[in-house]
């Protein structure tokens, strides 16, 4: 048979891009962003997806049966949640069944097979590594070598792809043959081609995969080394915003994967060959209904979430406090969940003060330059392109130069001398005694802080480049979008946020995702030199903002680990004494009820500690480099309320809601509300899906143990301990607390404050949205008076019971007695 | 007046009986445990202050046998240091407890090993600790990386522990006594039962080569990443080190023994420069600082075969130190990255650094040997390969400042205070322990050489065309395939368990297919087909 005739039936680069388009991207560490693993099965619903990742890749989708015992014994599920989900999934299981599934012991998934898998079956796995093993490990550290820039001080040679550059160290791989006791590797590595194309032409050929099968094969063997796929995925995703071509990391790593198959095969095609035996396995995997458990986990998912729906339904219809008429001053927060219970504390201590949610990164799409540095960092969602850069100031140019050139003269003298392999016995010999001060600092870590953050002191400024047409346009889209154009009270105060941690990894994870998983107060910077930059108010101005001239903007910035809000210092002198010292006491005092909360909901005390004591432990954790567990993030979030803080004020939502501010009565096109379901509600579903992964599958899309983290490259990733895939998603310690999920993993629900013809026409228009909705990945209810109503799409029955408030709160009470 | 003296005498051997005491209470667990190691590593760390000086005919003075009690402060403060960061790293995590008691046991017997006055008893306490140690590797026993690399490490271990044991019968047949300072003495008087000491020596140096993880049975240190962070630190930072001040102790015995000083030189220089070739090519933080400690080490048993015992207890405090540093804040990578945002910009790759590298080592090393002929005069010079080493490690900083003018100033600054803290140092510590005879010459031109050749390769690779170099990083980044003919045989031996994660991997591909499924549901059938097939074709 004429190999290319098979070839061009087949059109592998296209089944191989098809493959990696079943990949979502991830972040490196220093600007890790969530992103939702699952973003690339979107076109399909949540149900399919749950299937196909189990054939893909034996990845659940659900909590095994304990977790949900857990949650039913505890009245966390409510049985009429159960119920509900079971008549919703329209299957024929009983509640009894149901119950029993919550005692039975967990069965793997079915996982479609590789060649290699079936050579792994007959050998003995005791004396030696599996090849599953092997394979992973060896193609990790070659990615991890083609990738690095930083932590290697011997360059390759850059100019290879990811496939050539795999084939040629391995046709010198002395190692894996020895190892493996496979001689013949390096010489059938001689006889693969050179291309990645050609390489998977040649294997459809050799290994004679029928049509259905290839493109299969493709995504399986990719979501095998999927830590990496993942990693090369984003620089194709970054790429392609930027207008820029792609690399084609990911068809290249397919080609590494599917070229170890090749290695594998021995050639040998008779009845009982290993070739044989993986085509009838592979065949019968796809002819076997994966087991009950995956139902029967996705009614126990479902019945999670109706229980937490019908919670917070409840909440919201209770009585909202009152409002304010002409408030003193208006804080603007980030969407994020831990702005919630800060916000309600706050409000509750002064009601002068009006809170309000935006995107943290206030609508500024810009990258931040760090003095002495030439490497901007994204501050903006990962949907965007940075369209300005924000640079680090003190105020003075001079002074500013002097910094850099010193800044860049120390880290160039340092890595002189630190990094070289003949410097070391030297570096030891001499400064070697010196690291016991060191130790002694990082182990007793003083207990002042810097309030900024900012890596250098007093270049607490930045500098937009950007003119005064374009700062007015992001100025209007801000102020409309908050309903700032109007009401604007005397003071306003913009808060971005950050975390407080220490010697730790995934700290971006815990920093505001808005912002590129930076600190938000550059971007409230940003904002603030905006609205206060004369020229741009009098823009505004003509476009027919009028703002108010005795209005005094100011940045702040929330610490999510302290919960402490506090006001960027160079504004302190902007506020008069008296206003500014109520704001910080209602801040203090805001900030001391959240800790004790906290400090109740990880089961701390019985007996009342004092607040100071109370805040020295959170600035312990947050300062001390042992700990994993500094804050817990957006464990546990759940919802996004899009809608008046009028309608939540006061409310007590857990910190499991996004907010973000909606007025529909002053959205006449519906433009606001189109641009909230295209942006934060996609960044809030990101999040989301990023730890509902991490929980329901930590091994595949968790980071694992922190205390084996290893960082990879300087921020490419982590291993979990020598090596091994790319670890990608967050932590163990970020999702469990040693003894039970911090996290309940449930799909995002949208409630949204706005009449139904608005977001149908949302809807209508952008596909994205539709397929979310329609493949259940969101769930959307709509809350107009005093009601709730879900919207229903695709396999759902349109005309479902709609719950009014009464029910609700009749249905919580049941709920909370339970409980008791 | 004898109280103190009592006192100060005993004092040394108040950390290890505390830590052991600790670790084998019988009632606390969790954060009472935790608090009574606490109050324990406070009470040692003064005792082991206390146990440097010692009191004679009311006049206080340090104690004789200083590097062990040196030691001893170190493993205070280390032990200080990381039980209270595994204290919090540690929090929620399964076998606490059993964690640290055996971290307790760990430091308990390190402790012991190094200020023993006995051999007998440094062959045991050296024995329980590294058997504590193994445990410690295991903490997370389902990862089957972390079972291989416990396992070299064991298989290691006790071939040391079995070379020490047999130096040991020799020594004791000859000499008749365990005691240090008695043996020392009669070495240093000339009393020398000449086979006897060279066994004694030869064996004692391959225990120390083999427990510093000298290529090529270097694996298990590069692979305990498996273990969590403080263990590495511990490990690292540590127990690794207990060899080297075991020969400083014994360096009269080391001194009469040209064969040994060789075998400790050779090995060493080839462990450092081919660690240092490999640490360059290194992708992870972890493992390039496991490379590292590699080199370090054979650094460090160069430097005692060349006879510079001042200076190696000088590397081994100050790597101790630099290194647990660098384990615990391992997680700061991330950080570090950020800040060296400049760097990233900069080509590693730099041609323009040929000549400004060449031109540094030969300047710096002209001051140096100035310096030195000046010093010979009445000061005690420091000896060549110590200049060597000095001149190679901070000659780049000299190159940055010729290539770059603007770095000129800070790297005159930078490199003429490290050169003054050298000799400064050099000279507090030189005199704490000092060869009792000379060397061959040989043995320090073999380190030099050493040094030299780590040189130009570092420079070359710095320089050269990345594609001139391809091949041969190849090698390097595979750690030039020493480790895999070890990994093999440890696996043919002592076979791994298959872990969960394993299991449920091979269970979900297994179900597929019905004739897959009965050998595959279960691990152990498989195991027991494959040994009944071994029996068979035995019998």
């Amino acid at each position: 048979m004429n190999c290319n005739s098979i070839a061009s039936c087949f059109d592998t680069p296209g089944l191989a891009q098809d493959a990696c388009r079943t990949i979502a991207p991830a972040w490196p560490l220093d600007r890790s962003i969530a992103v939702s693993p699952y973003w690339q099965f979107r076109h399909r619903s949540f149900d399919r997806a749950v299937e196909e990742m189990a054939y893909l890749a034996g990845s659940p989708m659900t909590m095994p049966p304990e977790y949900y015992r857990e949650k039913f014994d505890s009245g966390e599920i409510a049985e009429a949640s159960l119920i509900e989900a079971i008549e919703e999934s329209g299957s024929l299981f009983t509640r009894e069944e149901m119950i029993r599934f919550l005692d039975s012991s967990l069965v793997p998934l079915l996982q479609l097979p590789l060649l290699s898998d079936l050579v792994d079956i007959h050998r003995e796995l005791t004396h030696t590594f599996s090849w599953h093993e092997h394979i992973l490990t060896q193609i990790s550290q070659c990615c991890a070598s083609f990738f690095d820039r930083f932590q290697s001080e011997w360059p390759i040679d850059g100019d290879r792809a990811l496939y050539p550059y795999w084939l040629e160290m391995m046709r010198e791989d002395r190692g894996s043959e020895y190892l493996m006791q496979n001689y013949k590797l390096r010489q059938r590595c001689q006889a693969l081609p050179g291309d990645a194309v050609q390489l998977l032409e040649m294997a459809t050929e050799r290994l004679q995969l029928s049509p259905d099968q290839t493109p299969l094969l493709f995504a399986v063997a990719l979501h095998r080394i999927q830590g990496w796929a993942s990693r090369c995925a984003q620089v194709a995703w970054q790429a392609n915003l930027a207008g820029q071509a792609d690399p084609c990391h990911c068809v290249n790593l397919l080609a590494i994967r599917v070229a170890w198959e090749l290695l594998l095969d021995d050639g040998l095609r008779s009845a009982s060959s290993v070739w044989s035996e993986w085509q009838i396995a592979w065949q019968q995997c796809i002819n076997t209904s994966q087991p009950d458990q995956i139902r029967k986990g996705m009614i126990w998912l479902r019945a999670e979430e109706l229980s937490c729906q019908d919670h917070l339904l409840a909440v919201l219809a209770s009585p909202p406090l009152p409002q304010s008429e002409a408030p003193r001053v208006q804080a603007v927060f980030c969407i994020d969940v831990r702005s919630e219970p800060i916000r309600r504390a706050i409000e509750a201590i002064d009601p002068s003060i009006q809170t309000l949610g935006f995107a943290g990164f206030f609508g500024v799409p810009m990258e931040f330059l760090p003095l002495g540095s030439d490497a901007a960092l994204p501050h903006l969602p990962g949907l965007l392109q940075p369209e300005f850069t924000a640079l680090q100031t003190t105020g003075s140019t001079s002074h500013d130069q002097r910094i850099a050139a010193k800044l860049i003269e120390e880290k160039r003298l340092e890595d002189e001398f630190s990094r070289l392999p003949a410097s070391g016995f030297a570096l030891v010999e001499t400064l070697g005694i010196s690291k016991l001060f060191s130790l002694w600092k990082a182990a007793f870590p003083s207990s002042r802080r810097h309030p900024d953050g900012d890596s250098v002191r007093h270049a607490n400024k930045i500098r937009l480049e950007a003119t005064v047409q374009q700062k007015a346009e992001l100025a209007e889209r801000f102020l409309r979008a908050t309903g700032l154009d109007s009401n604007l009270a005397p003071l306003v105060m913009l808060v971005g946020h950050a975390s407080m941690t220490s010697n730790n990894p995934t700290a971006a994870a815990l920093n505001c995702g808005a912002c590129g998983g930076q600190s938000g107060l550059n971007n409230a910077r940003a904002m603030r030199d905006i609205l206060r930059d004369p020229e741009v108010t009098a823009e505004l101005d003509r476009r027919g903002i009028r703002l108010a001239k005795n209005t005094v903007w100011v940045a702040g910035i929330h610490n999510t680990t302290l919960e402490i809000v506090e006001f960027d210092s160079t504004d302190l002198a902007l506020i008069s004494p008296q206003i500014r010292e109520s704001l910080q006491s209602a801040f203090e005092s805001a900030g001391n009820q959240i800790r004790m909360e906290r400090l109740r909901s990880n089961g701390g005390t019985d007996d009342e500690p004092l607040p100071s004591a109370v805040a020295a432990q959170a600035l312990e954790r947050g300062s001390n480099w042992a700990e994993t567990r500094p804050e817990w993030g957006l464990a546990n979030n759940a919802a996004l309320i899009v809608g008046p803080r009028a309608r939540t004020r006061g409310l007590n939502l857990d910190g499991r809601c996004f907010l973000h501010e909606y007025d529909s009565s002053q959205d006449f096109d519906g433009s606001l509300l189109e641009q909230i379901a295209t942006a934060p509600m996609i960044v809030a579903h990101w999040i989301n899906m990023q730890y509902f992964a991490s929980t329901v599958d930590p091994h595949r899309f968790g980071a694992g143990n922190k205390t084996l983290h290893n960082v990879v490259g300087g921020s490419l990733g982590l291993f979990e301990g020598n090596s091994g895939d790319l670890r990608i998603g967050l932590p163990l310690q970020s999702l469990h607390d040693g003894k039970r999920w911090r996290h309940s993993p449930v799909r995002l629900t949208v409630i949204l404050f706005a009449p139904r013809e608005k977001i149908e026409r949302v809807i209508e228009r952008n596909p994205v949205v539709r397929q979310l909705l329609e493949g259940r990945w969101i769930e959307l209810i709509l809350a107009t008076d005093r009601r709730f109503e879900r919207m229903r799409y695709g396999g759902y029955p349109a005309s479902a019971p709609s719950a009014t408030g009464e029910q609700q709160a009749s249905c919580f009470s049941r709920m909370s007695s339970l409980r008791c | 007046m004898t109280g103190i003296k009592t006192l100060l005498d005993n004092s040394m051997w108040l950390p290890g009986v505390l830590y052991l005491v600790v670790a084998f209470l019988p009632s606390p667990s969790g954060r009472s445990l935790w608090k009574a190691s606490k109050y324990a590593s406070c009470v040692a760390l003064m005792a082991s202050l206390l146990s440097l000086a010692s009191a004679d005919g009311g006049r206080l003075h340090l104690a004789a046998d200083l590097p062990g009690r040196l030691m001893l402060v170190l493993i205070g403060i280390l032990f200080v240091i990381i039980t209270r960061y595994a204290q919090s790293y540690l929090n929620g995590e399964r076998h606490q407890e059993r964690f640290q008691r055996t971290l307790l046991a760990t430091f308990g017997f390190a402790a012991i090993v190094v200020i023993a006055p006995r051999l007998d008893l440094i062959f045991v306490a050296w024995l329980l600790s590294s058997i504590s140690l193994n445990r410690l590797l295991l903490h997370y026993p389902e990862r089957r990386a972390a079972q291989l690399a416990a396992h070299k490490k064991f298989l290691v271990s006790r071939t040391a522990e079995v070379f020490f044991l047999l130096g040991l019968c020799a020594l004791y047949h000859a000499y008749g006594t365990f005691n240090i300072a008695q043996l020392n003495a009669e070495i240093t008087r000339g009393v020398i039962h000449l086979p006897a000491m060279t066994i004694f020596t030869l064996c004692l140096s391959l225990a120390v080569i083999l427990k510093s993880a000298q290529l090529p049975l270097h694996g298990w240190l590069i692979q305990v990443m498996e273990a969590p962070t403080p263990v590495s630190a511990l490990l690292h930072a540590g127990i690794v080190n207990l060899g080297g001040v075991i020969l400083i102790r014994l360096h009269p015995f080391l001194d009469r023994v040209p064969a040994a000083q060789l075998l400790l030189t050779a090995t060493g220089v080839f462990t450092f420069l081919v660690a240092g070739v490999v640490m360059m090519t290194r992708v992870s933080i972890k493992v390039r600082l496991a490379w590292s400690t590699c080199a370090q080490m054979g650094f460090l048993l160069a430097e005692c075969g060349a006879g510079l015992y001042g200076l190696a207890l000088l590397h081994l405090l100050g790597h101790s130190l630099y290194k647990s540093y660098l384990f615990l804040s391992s997680g700061s990578a991330v950080e570090s990255y950020g800040k060296a945002a400049t760097r990233r910009a900069l080509p590693i790759f730099r041609p323009a650094h040929y000549w400004p590298s060449i031109t540094a080592l030969s300047i710096l090393a002209a001051v140096l040997w100035g310096m030195r002929s000046l010093m010979l005069s009445g000061f005690e010079a420091p000896e060549p390969v110590a200049l060597a080493s000095l001149a190679v490690g901070v000659s780049p900083l000299l190159a940055a400042g010729i290539s770059e003018k603007r770095l000129l100033g800070g790297a005159l600054a930078r490199g003429g205070a490290l050169l003054a803290l050298f000799f400064a140092l050099h000279r507090i510590i030189a005199g704490v322990a000092r060869p009792i005879a000379g060397r061959h010459p040989a043995i320090p031109s073999l380190f030099v050489l050493g040094l030299a050749l780590l040189f130009a390769v570092q420079t070359a690779v710095r320089t050269a065309n990345p594609q001139r170099t391809h091949r041969i990083r190849i090698w390097a980044f595979h750690g030039f395939y020493l480790d895999e003919m070890f990994t093999r045989w440890v696996l043919a031996i002592w076979p791994l368990k298959t872990d969960s994660a394993l299991m449920y991997f091979r269970n979900s591909i297994g179900r597929s297919v019905a004739f897959q499924l009965d050998r595959a549901a279960a691990g152990v059938d498989l195991e027991i087909g494959t040994r009944t097939a071994t029996l068979q074709k035995m019998l």
